[in-house]
């Protein structure tokens, strides 16, 4: 399977919590004035200039495990390693929301709308990482749908850069997935432009697979512990599922 | 309260259109700009400095004075110059060549400026000569080098090295930041200095202007 898809500028939904929390303010609620006037404009300005548009592509473990190592750089050891073999289905993926919300932030910035600008960028990375949870949902329906089974897999991105996959194993994805329909291309230092895009692979399994223990080698430097959330989110109680409407816009 | 408290306070809540207004009148009222400048404009923002790095304002409000302060320089600038008053040293910012990632340094540069530096922002994707080039003609003493990936980090090392091979170690110093570098990392290429965020570069950076006048 591979699928182009787009969304609709009106699906695209920010909490005002989270973006003020993006910008490092322990305060979820603003009362200021003119906060709430920056933050109407910049939604304003999210509709108008965010255009998410991705394409995902499955791919056999063979294939993935020969792109995995990249140029050799990952660490010695990683949590994807374990998962891999333990996966039902993978598929590649690159998102993006396009190069006219950048351009527009630093047209904010320059034109000295400093918090429009701040408050447009959280908003831009929270909808590329919302929205890479919304492919986690629909790869993991469509894979029940073609097993007919009636419950779906858990499933979770995991991306180059992040817990020992090295961020130059992007090239390996890129060469696989070519991503060229929607416009994303890949730097000399592995660097996707349009700057807000998410590369990755969608793992799809029971839900145990995505389970560990933090005791890899890159852990030992990691304050984030963004894994436990993750885990959590397919292992928890209530699995918080992120679904929208995505269309398929290769016909 | 005086005309110059008013911009201060005005300029700590963020309200551009009366910091502009007042700077207006107090121009009008025969103040020196230089007065105008730091009894009024810096003298907020350092207010805003001092209770951002207490954590008793977040960035919103940080930016918003920001923006206030830029409203007023934009009226006073034209007699800043007349009076010859020097900004307290100048900063080329820039994301190194590969990135394309810019909120971070555009946010040391806004904080910077508060602190009444004059900043040169390169943009992004900039080539190690021309960092060196910027600093020579601006006569800047410090470059401000930021960036996102590790895969892009290396060319802070190429800036550093430039600067030492024209033989202007000393007189320009390199200041590197951005979510992936580390202190180490700044000790490992040879950088001057390191700071974590922007609130910190401020202090790094007249660290630095100050160990110059030593
Ligand atoms: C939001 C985010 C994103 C967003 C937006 C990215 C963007 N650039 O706009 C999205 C979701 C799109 C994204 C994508 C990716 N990301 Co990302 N992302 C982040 C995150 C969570 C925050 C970055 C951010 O915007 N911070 C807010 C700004 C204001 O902070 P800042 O830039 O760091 O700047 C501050 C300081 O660093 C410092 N500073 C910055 N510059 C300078 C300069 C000087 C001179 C000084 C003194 C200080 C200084 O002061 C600034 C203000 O306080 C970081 C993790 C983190 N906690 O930092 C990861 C992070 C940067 N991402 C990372 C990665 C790997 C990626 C991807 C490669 C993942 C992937 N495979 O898709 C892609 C790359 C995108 C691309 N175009 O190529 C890694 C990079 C590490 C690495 N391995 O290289 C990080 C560090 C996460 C991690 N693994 O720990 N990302
Ligand atoms: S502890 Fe940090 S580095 Fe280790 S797997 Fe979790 S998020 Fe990744």
């Amino acid at each position: 399977m591979r699928e182009c898809l787009e969304l609709a500028p009106d699906a695209i939904e920010v909490d005002q919590a989270s973006v003020v929390q993006r910008l490092g303010s322990s305060r979820t609620n603003c009362e200021n004035g003119l906060f709430q006037e920056s933050f109407t404009a910049a939604q304003g300005f999210l509709a108008a200039t965010a255009r998410p548009r991705c394409v995902v592509q499955t791919v056999d473990l063979a294939t993935f495990a020969g792109l995995y190592d990249g140029e050799g750089s990952n660490d010695r050891d990683t949590p994807l390693e374990v998962i891999l073999e333990r996966s039902e289905a993978l598929a590649l993926f690159v998102l993006t929301l396009g190069q006219t919300i950048t351009d527009t932030i630093r047209r904010l910035f320059s034109e000295h709308d400093y918090l429009v600008a701040a408050l447009l960028d959280g908003m831009a990375s929270l909808v590329a990482e919302s929205l890479v949870e919304s492919l986690e949902t629909r790869f993991g329906r469509h894979i029940a749908e073609c097993d007919g089974k009636s419950t779906t897999p858990a499933v979770l991105a995991y991306s180059p850069g992040y817990c020992g996959w090295h961020v130059s194993g992007q090239r390996a994805l890129f060469s696989v997935l070519k991503p060229n329909e929607i416009g994303v291309s890949l730097g000399a230092g592995c660097m996707m432009r349009p700057l807000k895009s998410v590369s990755g692979v969608l793992v799809a399994g029971e839900p145990e697979i995505h389970d560990f223990d933090p005791g890899y080698s890159c852990c030992s430097g990691c304050d984030t512990l963004e894994c436990r959330a993750r885990i959590a989110r397919v292992t928890g109680p209530v699995c918080a599922k992120r679904e929208v409407a995505w269309i398929c816009s290769d016909g | 309260m005086d005309l110059l408290g008013r911009i201060a306070d005005d300029l700590e809540l963020g309200l551009n259109d009366d910091v502009r207004t007042l700077v207006r009148q107090a121009i009008d009222a025969r103040l020196s700009a230089s007065t105008i400048l730091n009894d009024g404009l810096l003298a907020g923002m350092a207010v805003v400095g001092r209770r951002f790095k207490a954590h008793e304002i977040f960035l919103p409000d940080v930016l918003l004075a920001a923006r206030a302060m830029h409203a007023g320089l934009e009226l006073l600038e034209p007699f800043l110059a007349s009076e010859d008053v020097r900004p307290r040293g100048t900063v080329i910012l820039g994301t190194v060549a590969g990135d394309q990632h810019d909120i971070g340094k555009t946010l040391v540069g806004i904080m910077l400026r508060g602190a009444g530096y004059e900043v040169v922002d390169l943009g992004i994707d900039v080539d190690p000569e021309t960092f060196v080039d910027a600093a020579l003609e601006h006569r800047a003493s410090i470059i401000g080098l930021s960036a996102l990936l590790t895969t892009t980090m290396p060319a802070m090392g190429v800036v550093v090295r430039h600067v030492k091979e024209r033989q202007l170690a000393g007189k320009i110093q390199t200041l590197v930041g951005g979510a992936p570098v580390t202190r180490e990392f700044a000790l490992e290429i040879g950088a001057d200095a390191y700071a974590y965020d922007a609130a910190s570069a401020v202090e790094t950076v007249e660290a630095l202007m100050d160990s110059r006048r030593c």
